[in-house]
């Protein structure tokens, strides 16, 4: 939802009992397990009534990104909410306006949204001008509860921050057909491993029934080849220097919960929260783990950090924009956030990367401060699920995208350069525990890395991408 | 008022405290959540049920805890039972686990030959017949297996071990899952690249009116 949690509300927590303590409420305990719920034994906890269910609004939105000459936009919404009271439908009663404008300084136009019954995702519906669609656009939408008037913004910038389509012409076409499983690229060396346990160098496993196992969520790699783990279950970073055996740990003050990773080397390390009480959170931590602050971060749902050209730069949700939290070495405030996010991840301060998979394809671009640089329409006649990785690479971009079927499932690294497809060969996903989402490939210099894991162990491996002499 | 304890019941009782203080003191994280608050209410059958509608449901659920083998929470987004103990569901802990929590926002029935929809109160500690497995094999007449690249949002993607329903689509190809993940988790909404993965398969609800 736009509207975080207060913050009373988001670190609300039950005390924890513990040592002698334990014995006491242990006994309350074992004692409404005897008598039962009626007892009113004490360990009762003090429950709010349910909140006013009407506060709940919410709206999606897959922004379009990179647009075709002659292509319709039809700028498409869902929002949740309650039904009015007496409805005997059960849908939010919903309505809401797009505003658009062409490029970034124009006076913005109203567009109404419209239901689209038919639609099975995005059924509030606006068609995008012609004439405004043509070029790079910008716009944000504001959606209404019209049974008790709440209302969001997305993004939430509003006009400060708006969402950004960009005019994608003289595509480049590049067609990968029908994708062949079982013909996967061995790595030219594996950098990191870990078994699965409790021990000092060894990676921490979250398992259970009713649950598929979480192994470590993410990893780095620093420019003199040093891998870093983020070994979240165990509250600590796993490191691996380049050409060395031994793994050291760096303690780090963590929830143990799924967590991105992001910096290294010579500077910070950046753990993105992303569950728990306080998430999302971005916490800063000093080389040998000591903790160095931490940015509450306004939003829904962040999945990914990165580090943008003045510091770190997180992924959010539903906004799908990229946020600010740190410029310059201070913190930024909620407001603050909102109105400095980017449609794009900015990899340099004049470039950022544009990737959008739309059907059965995916659209790439570089993006300078003129507009689109160059950009691809990669075409795969098997189903592609997530794009793993997009970076600037030689003349081009280097992606990674995972092509799926009900079955199988492989990643395909895509080379692509001016004149369309370099490279490509396929990696095996290794994906046995889970990690963060986007989080299991990293471009070091012309070394692509994967974050994998097996029943055994987890394991980064190296894949150069040019032959060596 | 508190109920007087029976001499018997008061030296197992201790018995029972003492060693499970000595054990680590698991139950000092018991808060008896569904004993406190929860009911058996039955549910009220509705004619009319769209994905908007779960959707709702879903949201209702959103920053509330996980008990595994559970389904009942209230709506004040917070977690009336950190802490409790993992797979055991005689914590009774706030909140549904991933099968409960789909079983409850898809509305369904504790018949499984019927296809029909309930409005089950959050406040109903119910589970439901289905763990996540049986929703991967589509068993019961409301759920059915469907191909990975057409599901839509309040589609699911479920493994042998886990079940997740689609929020949202994404515009780099993940999806948005709003989810009960478990127990240092609870229920929220979270990228995920289920649908990709060889270890889920596509689950479809059947019946949606919209």
């Amino acid at each position: 939802m736009e509207t975080p949690r207060s913050s009373t509300r988001a670190r609300r927590r039950l005390p924890l009992a513990a040592g002698a303590a334990g014995a006491v409420v242990g006994m309350a305990a074992a004692a409404v397990l005897l008598l039962g719920p009626a007892s009113g034994a004490v360990g009762d906890p003090a429950v709010p009534s349910a909140l006013d269910p009407t506060r709940i609004v919410d709206a999606t939105h897959v922004p379009p990104v990179l647009t075709l000459p002659g292509e319709p936009v039809t700028l498409r919404y869902d929002v949740y909410c309650p039904p009015p009271a007496g409805s005997t439908r059960d849908e939010c009663d919903a309505a809401g306006t797009v505003y658009v404008r062409p490029g970034g300084e124009s006076p913005f136009r109203a567009l109404p949204l419209r239901l689209d019954r038919r639609a099975a995702d995005g059924r509030w519906a606006a068609r995008v001008p012609p004439d405004v669609a043509r070029s790079d656009f910008s716009y944000y939408a504001v959606l209404r509860n019209r049974a008790v008037g709440t209302a969001v913004t997305l993004p939430s910038g509003g006009a400060a921050a708006p969402q950004r389509a960009y005019a994608a012409a003289g595509t480049i076409p590049v067609e990968l057909g029908g994708h062949t499983f079982g013909r996967t690229r061995a790595a030219t060396e594996r950098a990191f491993s870990a078994t699965w346990g409790d021990g000092p160098a060894d990676a921490g496993l979250e398992r259970g029934r009713e649950a598929e196992p979480v192994g470590p969520g993410s990893f780095v790699v620093g420019a003199d080849g040093a891998v870093t783990v983020l070994d979240q279950v165990h509250h600590r970073a796993l490191v691996q220097a380049a050409g060395v055996a031994t793994v050291r740990d760096v303690p780090l003050d963590i929830n143990g919960t799924l967590a991105d990773l992001a910096g290294g080397g010579s500077g910070p390390l950046w753990v993105l929260e992303t569950a728990g009480p306080d998430a999302p959170m971005l916490k800063e931590f000093a080389r040998d783990g000591a903790a160095q602050g931490e940015v509450p971060l306004g939003t829904r749902t962040a999945a990914q950090v990165r580090i943008g050209p003045s510091g770190p730069i997180v992924k959010e949700y539903p906004s799908e924009q990229w946020v600010p939290a740190v410029e310059d070495g201070a913190a930024l405030g909620l407001r603050a956030q909102r109105r400095a996010a980017e449609p794009l991840r900015a990899v340099s301060a004049t470039r950022q990367v544009a990737v959008v998979r739309v059907g059965d394809e995916v659209r790439v671009a570089l993006v300078g401060d003129g507009g689109v640089e160059r950009a691809w329409r990669v075409h795969s006649a098997t189903p592609m699920a997530e794009v793993q990785l997009a970076e600037p690479y030689a003349d081009g971009v280097l992606l990674v995208v995972r092509t799926y079927t009900d079955a199988r499932a492989e990643f395909e690294v895509v080379q692509l350069g001016a004149r369309g497809l370099t490279t490509e060969f396929a990696l095996a996903t290794e994906d046995w525990a889970e990690t963060m989402p986007l989080s299991r490939f990293r471009l070091a210099g012309s070394v692509l890395y994967q974050l994998g894991s097996t029943p055994s162990g987890v394991h980064v491996d190296r894949f150069d991408l040019e032959v060596r002499s | 008022m508190t109920r007087r304890i029976p001499a018997p019941v008061a030296v197992v009782a201790s018995a029972l405290s003492l060693s499970l203080a000595l054990a680590g003191s698991a139950w000092a994280y018991h808060t008896n959540f569904t004993g406190a608050y929860c009911n058996y209410n039955a549910p009220d059958y509705t004619s009319y049920f769209s994905r908007d509608g779960s959707m709702t449901v879903a949201l209702r659920a959103r920053w509330e805890g996980y008990q595994w083998g559970g389904g009942c929470w209230n709506d004040d987004d917070a977690d009336q039972s950190p802490g409790d103990p993992v797979e055991r569901s005689d914590t009774r802990g706030e909140g549904p686990d991933c099968s409960g929590f789909t079983f409850k926002v898809w509305r369904e029935d504790l018949d499984t030959s019927n296809q029909g929809a309930w409005q089950w109160n959050m406040l109903r500690n119910v589970h439901g017949p289905y763990s996540a497995a049986s929703f991967l094999y589509g068993v019961g007449a409301p759920n059915s297996t469907y191909p990975k690249s057409g599901l839509i949002r309040m589609d699911a993607l479920a493994s042998a071990n886990h079940i997740g329903m689609i929020y949202a689509r994404n515009a780099d190809g993940s999806d948005q899952i709003i989810e009960a993940k478990g127990e240092a988790y609870g229920v929220d909404i979270w990228t995920r690249t289920y649908r990709g993965s060889s270890a889920y398969g596509g689950v479809r609800r059947v019946g949606w009116d919209a």
